[in-house]
C-alpha cells in the first residue's frame, strides 16, 4: 500500500510535538445565553427561524433529558458535568442565519479551515483533479454551517446535500419523517440532550437509484470556549442509492473540557448502501490529562430496507474522553452491517467505543474488526453487542477483537456481548490483546529504521484491515495519525 | 438507582425474617440484614444481567436443610456414585460420612466469618448465603501423607425435602505433590434449590476437581467455587452441568503465588425443556507468569436458555501472563438461546490474552453424512453432540473418572434427545 | 573495518562471550563456525545491537568509530547488516513497503533523500529477479507465511538493496535445501567488492562451498580458539568440533 510510505513521509515532516490542529481562531461570535433552559432552546429554535413541530421536539427531549441520569456503565471516569456552565450555542458573527456564499465568510475561517487543509474553494479543488475525486464538503464551525461546497452540481443528480438547519425549511417533510427516527428523543442521556439542543450539522438525502457522483464530507470545527457541540447529522439513502460520507473533527487546545454530544442517524432503504468514514481528531488534553473533548456520541444506522448496508469506519485518535457505539439495526432481510474501528489511546485519554448489531431480519450479516491500541496512561475498552432476535434465521455475525498495549501503564479491555435467540444464527468472535513484539522492533531497527517509524508501521500494519476500508485520501490522513498519536509513547 | 424500593418478592421476605431468628451468629444476621435490605440481584447489577435472580428466585422455602433419612440417601445415591472412590457424603449440608484414608482429613466446624472476597463475589448469592445458612463448614484437608491419589476422593452432597433450601459450605485444601482427583457430584430427590460455597486451596501439586452436577430436573442449584492456588500449583478444574431447572456456576480465581502456577477451567452443559443455566467466571492474574487457560461447551434445547460470562483480568505486575478463554455453543432447537460476555481487563503490556466465542446450530452437512451412512437422525444427532462436548474431557486422565463422565453425558443426551 | 578487542557479553548474569578478538579488512569474507552454544548468534546480536546483552570488557570499533555505543539503527545506517537466522514476521506490512521504508532510512540518516519511486521500483524488480524473489512476494506482509528457503531469500534481497559495508549472515544455510543454498549464495557472492565485507556464521561447511571464505574462525565457549585458512573448514568437516571442545575441558 504506498499510501503508507506517504504517510511516514508525512509524518516526518510535521512537528509532532503538539496537537497540529490546536490553534484558536480570532472571531467574534453570537451566543446563547450560559446555561440550560427552555428559554436556551426557545433561543436556538428561534436563531434558526423554526417550525412549531420541531421546537415542540426540542421541548419535548429536553424535559425527557431532565428525567434520565447521566450513564455510568462505561469505562471512562471524569467530573461531573455542570451542564448549567455550558454554552449550547455559539455562531460566528452574521452567519447566525445559515451559510453564505464563500464571498461573504469571514477570511479568518476561510483561513482556519485552509490551516486545517480542508478545501472550500470549489475552484481550487477543481483544479488538477479528476471529477471522481472531489469531495464536497459541508463545514461546520461551533454551531452552525458555514459554507456547503458543490451543492449545485449535487443537485443535477437530485442529492441533497445541505445543513440540516437549511433542509428543515427547504425539505421539513424529510426531516419531518426522519428526524428522530433511528435514534428516539429518550434513546440515550447525551442523545436526549442533542436532540434538546442541537444546532447545525449535515443533511443528505440521495433519490432513488442514484449513486452519489462524489464523496460528501463534513468537517467539524469546535472553536469557542466553553461551548458544547451539539451537530444532528442525518442521511438518507432512498432504495438502491448509495454514498460515502467522510466526518472530520478538530478543535483548539483548552486547558477546559470541551463537550461535543453529536447524534448521526443513518437510514437505508431497499438496496441501498451508506458508507460513513470518520477520522476523529479532537483535541486530546495535554500529557497530564488537563483540558480535552469528552466525546459522547450517539451513531445508529438503520437497514430499513432488504438488501441494504450500513458500513461504518472509525479512526478514533483525538479527544479526551471517547463514548461511541456506532451501530447497525439490521432490520430488512439480507441486510449487511459493518463496523471497522481503530482506536488509539496515549497519554491520559479514555476510550469506552464499540459497536452494535442488531440483527432483526433473515440472513442478516454483520461483521466486526476492531483494533484497539493503548499507550502512555491511557484506558482504551472495546465495548460491543451482536444479538440475533428470534425471528433473524441464518443470522451471521465475524468479529475481530484485537488490542495492542505499548508501555506498562496503559489498560486494554474487551466488553462483548453476545446473544443468540436463534438457532440457526451463528457468531464468531475472537479477541486478542498482545504487545509489539521486541523481535519485531529489532528486526526494523536492524534495517534502519528509527524506533517510532517502526512503531508506527508496525502499528500501521495491525490495523491494516480497517485502513482498506477507507477512502483513499482519508487512508493517508489516517496513517499519519497513527504515527502522530503515538508520538512519545516509547522511550 | 437502589433495589430496596421494588416490591419484596417472597423469598426476599423469607431472607428478612430468617435474619430475626435467634439462632444464628452475629456474623449470619450481618449478612442476611444486608442481603434482605438489598433485595436479590436483578438484570440492573453486571454480574446478573442475564440471570436475574429476583424473577427466578420468587418463591419462598418451606425448609431449610431439613433432616434426612439414611434408607432415602442410599436411594438417591443409587447407581450415581462413582466406583472405587473414597466417598464423603453430605446430606442437606451436613456431613453424614467419611471414609478417610491415609493424608485425607475430613472434619467439620462452626462456619467462619466471610473470607477476603475475590473480585465479582460482592453481590455472590450462592456465596452470601451458603455463609450465613450453612450450619457446618465441612473442610477436606489432603496433605503430603496421602498415596498419590490412586483412588479418586468422590464428596456428594444430597439435596432432598419439598421447596427445601440447603446450603452447603465446604473447604478443600490441598498440599504436597500428589495429583488427586476430587469429584463433587450433586444429586436431589424432590425440588430442594441448592446454594454452595466452596473454597480451594491449591498448595502445589496438580489437583483435579470435578463436578458432577446431576440434580432432578426439579431442583435448583447455585454454586460458587473461590479457588487461590499458590506456588507451582496446577489446578485443574471441569464441571459437567446435566441437570436442575436453574443453575448459576460461579468461578473465581485468583492467582496470588509467586511462581508459575496454571489454571485450567472447563465445562459442559447440557440444559432443554425450561432449564436456565449460567456460569459466570472470574479469572485475577494478579501476579506474574501464570497462565490460564478455560473452554467452555454448550448443548441447549427445549426453550433453555445458556449464559456464559467469563472475564480474565491480568493486573499491573502480572507481566508474562497467557490467558485464554473459548466458549462454544450448540443451539439444538429453535426456540433455545444463549447468552455470551467474554471479557478481557488488561493492565500489563507484556502478555498473551484471548478469548473467542461461538454461537452456532448442527452442521448440516456432518448430519446428512452419517444419515447417509445409515445412522438414524437422533443417533446421529447424539454422535454429534457427543463428540462436540466430549473434547472438553480429553484433558483428564484415562481413568474411571473419565469414563463415568463420558457415561453421564452419554445417559443425559439419551433422555434429552429421545 | 571492523575490529573487535577482547569482547566480553553476558545475558542475565551468564557469561556468553569471553575475550573475543577478531579484525576484519574491507573486501574480506570471514567464517566464524563452532559448536552450538559457543556464542555465534550472539556475536551477531552483539554487534547488530540487540539490547539483551550486557557488554563486561572489550571493545568494537567499526572504521575506527565506537559501534557498541551506536543504536542498532544507527549501526544499521552506518553499513551493518543482519541477516537474520530466523528472520521475523510482521502482518499487515508489505514486503515492498517495508523495502522502500528501510532503504529511505538509511539514505536519510546520510542526508541523501529519499529514492526516488520509479528508481526504487527498478531496483527491487531487478535484484528481486536475480535472487527469484516473485512480485506476489512483494507484496505479502512480511514473511508472513513465508517458506524458509522465501525467508532467507528474502534477506539477501534486503541485503541487496541496502548495500551494507558489513553483512552478517547468521546461519543462513539452516533450513535450506540444496538448491535454495545456490540461489542465496549466489546473491551474496554477487554483492562481493573490495568494500564490503562478510562474516559467515555457519554450523557446516557446506554453505563455505559457495561463499568461499578468506578466513575461518573456530568459536568455543566465548573465545576464537583457532584461526586459518578456507582448509580449516574442511578439517572441520572432517573431525567435528571435538578437539575444541575437549581441548577446553582438558
Amino acid at each position: 500500500m504506498p499510501a503508507v510510505q506517504e504517510t511516514i513521509d508525512q509524518v516526518k515532516t510535521i512537528d509532532v510535538d503538539q496537537y497540529k490542529y490546536g490553534f484558536e481562531t480570532d472571531i467574534e461570535s453570537e451566543k446563547a445565553p450560559q446555561g440550560l433552559n427552555e428559554d436556551v432552546i426557545r433561543f436556538i429554535s428561534e436563531k434558526k427561524g423554526e417550525p412549531e413541530w420541531l421546537l415542540e421536539w426540542r421541548l419535548d427531549a429536553f424535559e425527557r433529558w431532565k428525567a434520565m441520569e447521566e450513564p455510568d456503565w462505561a469505562r471512562v471516569n471524569y467530573p461531573k458535568i455542570d451542564f448549567q456552565s455550558l454554552y449550547y450555542y455559539s455562531a460566528p458573527k452574521g452567519l447566525g442565519e445559515g451559510p453564505k456564499s464563500l464571498d461573504e465568510i469571514d477570511p479568518e475561517i476561510l483561513k482556519t479551515y485552509e490551516k486545517l487543509g480542508i478545501p472550500l474553494q470549489e475552484q481550487e479543488i477543481l483544479a488538477g483533479i479528476a471529477p471522481e475525486n472531489r469531495v464536497a464538503v459541508d463545514a461546520v464551525f461551533d454551531s452552525v454551517s458555514v459554507v456547503t461546497t458543490f451543492k449545485e452540481e449535487l443537485a443535477k443528480e437530485g442529492v441533497i446535500f445541505c445543513p440540516i438547519s437549511e433542509a428543515v425549511h427547504s425539505h421539513p417533510e424529510l426531516v419531518k419523517k426522519y428526524l428522530g427516527s433511528v435514534v428516539p428523543l429518550s434513546d440515550n442521556y447525551y442523545s436526549a440532550l442533542n436532540s434538546a439542543v442541537f444546532s447545525d450539522g449535515s443533511f443528505v438525502y440521495i433519490p432513488k437509484g442514484v449513486r452519489c457522483p462524489m464523496e460528501l464530507s463534513t468537517y467539524f470545527r469546535i472553536n469557542e470556549q466553553n461551548t458544547g457541540q451539539f451537530e444532528r447529522t442525518l442521511i438518507i439513502a432512498d432504495e438502491g442509492a448509495y454514498v460515502s460520507y467522510l466526518e472530520g473533527c478538530t478543535a483548539p487546545m483548552r486547558d477546559e473540557n470541551q463537550l461535543h454530544a453529536a447524534v448521526v442517524e443513518l437510514v437505508t432503504h431497499d438496496d441501498a448502501e451508506i458508507k460513513y468514514s470518520t477520522v476523529q481528531n479532537w483535541y486530546p488534553g495535554d500529557a497530564e490529562g488537563k483540558g480535552g473533548i469528552y466525546n459522547f456520541v450517539t451513531k445508529r444506522g438503520d437497514c430499513r430496507g432488504k438488501n441494504s448496508k450500513i458500513s461504518w469506519t472509525q479512526v478514533e485518535t483525538g479527544s479526551a474522553i471517547t463514548w461511541k457505539y456506532p451501530s447497525c439495526i439490521l432490520r430488512g432481510d439480507n441486510s449487511v452491517g459493518e463496523f471497522y474501528s481503530i482506536a488509539i489511546s496515549n497519554g491520559m485519554q479514555q476510550i469506552d467505543s464499540g459497536t452494535k448489531m442488531v440483527h432483526l431480519g433473515k440472513n442478516t450479516s454483520s461483521r466486526i474488526i476492531s483494533k484497539g491500541i493503548s499507550a502512555g496512561k491511557s484506558s482504551n475498552t472495546y465495548r460491543g453487542l451482536v444479538s440475533a432476535h428470534k425471528k433473524a434465521s441464518n443470522a451471521r455475525n465475524f468479529t475481530q477483537c484485537d488490542s495492542l498495549l505499548i508501555g506498562d501503564k496503559c489498560g486494554a479491555h474487551t466488553v462483548p456481548y453476545i446473544e443468540s435467540k436463534n438457532a440457526t444464527a451463528q457468531f464468531e468472535h475472537e479477541a486478542t490483546t498482545s504487545k509489539i513484539s521486541d523481535d519485531q522492533l529489532f528486526y526494523c531497527l536492524q534495517r534502519g529504521i528509527g524506533e517510532e517509524e517502526a512503531i508506527a508501521l508496525i502499528v500501521n500494519g495491525f490495523a491494516k484491515e480497517v485502513l482498506q476500508q477507507l477512502p483513499m485520501e482519508f487512508a493517508v490522513e489516517a496513517q499519519k495519525l497513527v504515527g502522530i498519536s503515538l508520538e512519545g509513547s516509547v522511550g | 438507582m437502589t433495589q430496596s424500593n421494588q416490591a419484596k418478592t417472597p423469598f426476599e421476605e423469607w431472607i428478612a425474617a430468617h435474619a430475626n431468628d435467634s439462632n444464628i451468629t452475629d456474623n449470619a444476621k450481618d449478612i442476611l440484614v444486608k442481603l434482605a435490605d438489598k433485595g436479590l440481584p436483578t438484570r440492573r447489577t453486571e454480574t446478573y444481567k442475564y440471570t436475574d435472580l429476583k424473577a427466578l428466585l420468587k418463591k419462598a422455602p418451606k425448609t431449610i436443610n431439613p433432616l434426612i433419612d439414611v434408607a432415602s440417601l442410599e436411594q438417591i445415591i443409587a447407581g450415581n456414585a462413582v466406583q472405587e472412590a473414597t466417598q464423603i457424603i453430605v446430606a442437606n449440608g451436613n456431613l453424614i460420612q467419611a471414609n478417610e484414608a491415609k493424608g485425607i482429613v475430613v472434619s467439620t466446624r462452626a462456619p467462619s466469618a466471610l473470607p477476603n472476597l475475590p473480585e465479582g463475589t460482592e453481590t455472590d448469592t450462592a456465596l452470601l448465603l451458603a455463609s450465613s445458612l450453612a450450619s457446618q463448614e465441612i473442610s477436606l484437608n489432603i496433605n503430603s501423607d496421602a498415596a498419590n491419589a490412586e483412588k479418586p476422593i468422590e464428596i456428594i452432597l444430597i439435596g432432598s425435602g419439598d421447596d427445601a433450601l440447603i446450603t452447603n459450605k465446604l473447604a478443600i485444601e490441598v498440599s504436597g505433590d500428589q495429583s488427586p482427583e476430587i469429584i463433587m457430584t450433586y444429586l436431589t430427590s424432590a425440588n430442594p434449590t441448592i446454594f454452595s460455597f466452596v473454597e480451594c486451596h491449591a498448595k502445589s501439586g496438580e489437583v483435579s476437581i470435578i463436578k458432577r452436577q446431576k440434580q432432578g430436573a426439579q431442583s435448583a442449584h447455585f454454586e460458587t467455587f473461590v479457588m487461590s492456588q499458590t506456588s507451582d500449583a496446577t489446578l485443574k478444574v471441569n464441571q459437567l452441568n446435566l441437570g436442575a431447572h436453574t443453575v448459576r456456576n460461579g468461578l473465581y480465581s485468583c492467582f496470588n503465588g509467586e511462581a508459575t502456577a496454571h489454571l485450567d477451567l472447563s465445562g459442559v452443559t447440557i440444559a432443554n425443556e425450561k432449564a436456565h443455566i449460567d456460569t459466570t467466571l472470574v479469572v485475577d492474574h494478579a501476579v506474574a507468569n501464570c497462565t490460564s487457560e478455560e473452554r467452555f461447551k454448550n448443548a441447549i434445547g427445549g426453550q433453555a436458555k445458556s449464559v456464559f460470562q467469563g472475564k480474565i483480568i491480568v493486573q499491573p505486575d502480572a507481566q508474562k501472563t497467557d490467558a485464554r478463554m473459548m466458549c462454544q455453543s450448540l443451539l439444538l432447537s429453535e426456540d433455545a438461546s444463549v447468552d455470551v460476555k467474554p471479557e478481557l481487563e488488561i493492565f500489563a503490556d507484556d502478555v498473551q490474552c484471548g478469548h473467542g466465542a461461538t454461537i452456532g446450530e448442527m452442521d448440516e452437512d456432518l448430519l446428512f453424512y452419517l444419515k447417509s451412512r445409515g445412522l438414524p437422525e437422533k443417533d446421529a444427532k447424539r454422535m454429534l453432540i457427543l463428540a462436540f462436548l466430549s473434547e472438553n474431557l480429553e484433558e483428564l486422565e484415562e481413568g474411571i473418572v473419565k469414563s463415568t463422565l463420558q457415561q453421564d453425558i452419554d445417559d443425559y443426551l439419551n433422555i434429552i434427545i429421545a | 573495518m571492523l575490529e573487535i578487542k577482547n569482547l566480553h557479553a553476558e545475558i542475565e548474569g551468564k557469561p556468553i562471550l569471553r575475550g573475543l578478538s577478531l579484525k576484519m579488512n574491507p573486501g574480506e569474507i570471514h567464517a566464524i563456525m563452532g559448536p552450538n552454544g559457543s556464542g555465534k548468534s550472539t556475536l551477531s546480536y552483539i554487534l547488530s545491537g540487540k539490547e539483551d546483552y550486557d557488554i563486561t570488557e572489550g571493545e568494537v570499533l567499526f572504521n575506527g568509530e565506537n559501534l557498541l555505543e551506536m543504536e542498532a539503527d544507527e549501526r544499521a545506517a552506518a553499513g551493518v547488516f543482519l541477516a537474520f537466522q530466523y528472520p521475523i514476521e510482521i502482518p499487515g506490512v508489505t514486503n515492498m513497503n517495508f523495502l522502500k521504508t528501510a532503504v529511505n532510512a538509511q539514505r536519510n540518516a546520510r542526508d541523501e533523500g529519499d529514492m526516488p519511486i520509479p528508481e526504487f521500483m527498478k531496483l527491487v524488480k531487478e535484484k528481486a529477479k536475480h535472487l527469484n524473489v516473485s512480485d506476489e512476494m512483494l507484496k505479502r506482509s512480511l514473511n508472513v507465511g513465508f517458506s524458509g528457503g522465501e525467508k532467507k531469500r528474502n534477506e539477501i534481497l534486503q541485503m541487496a538493496m541496502l548495500e551494507p559495508q558489513l553483512a552478517i549472515l547468521d546461519e543462513t544455510d539452516s533450513g535450506l535445501d540444496i538448491d535454495a543454498l545456490k540461489v542465496v549464495a549466489e546473491g551474496v557472492n554477487a554483492l562481493r567488492d573490495a568494500s564490503r565485507s562478510f562474516l559467515v556464521i555457519t554450523h557446516y561447511q557446506r554453505l563455505l562451498d559457495y561463499i568461499v571464505p578468506d578466513h575461518v574462525h573456530v568459536l568455543s565457549k566465548g573465545q576464537i580458539v583457532k584461526s586459518g585458512d578456507k582448509s580449516l573448514a574442511l578439517e572441520l568437516e572432517a573431525n567435528g568440533y571435538a578437539e575444541f571442545v575437549d581441548e577446553e575441558v582438558a
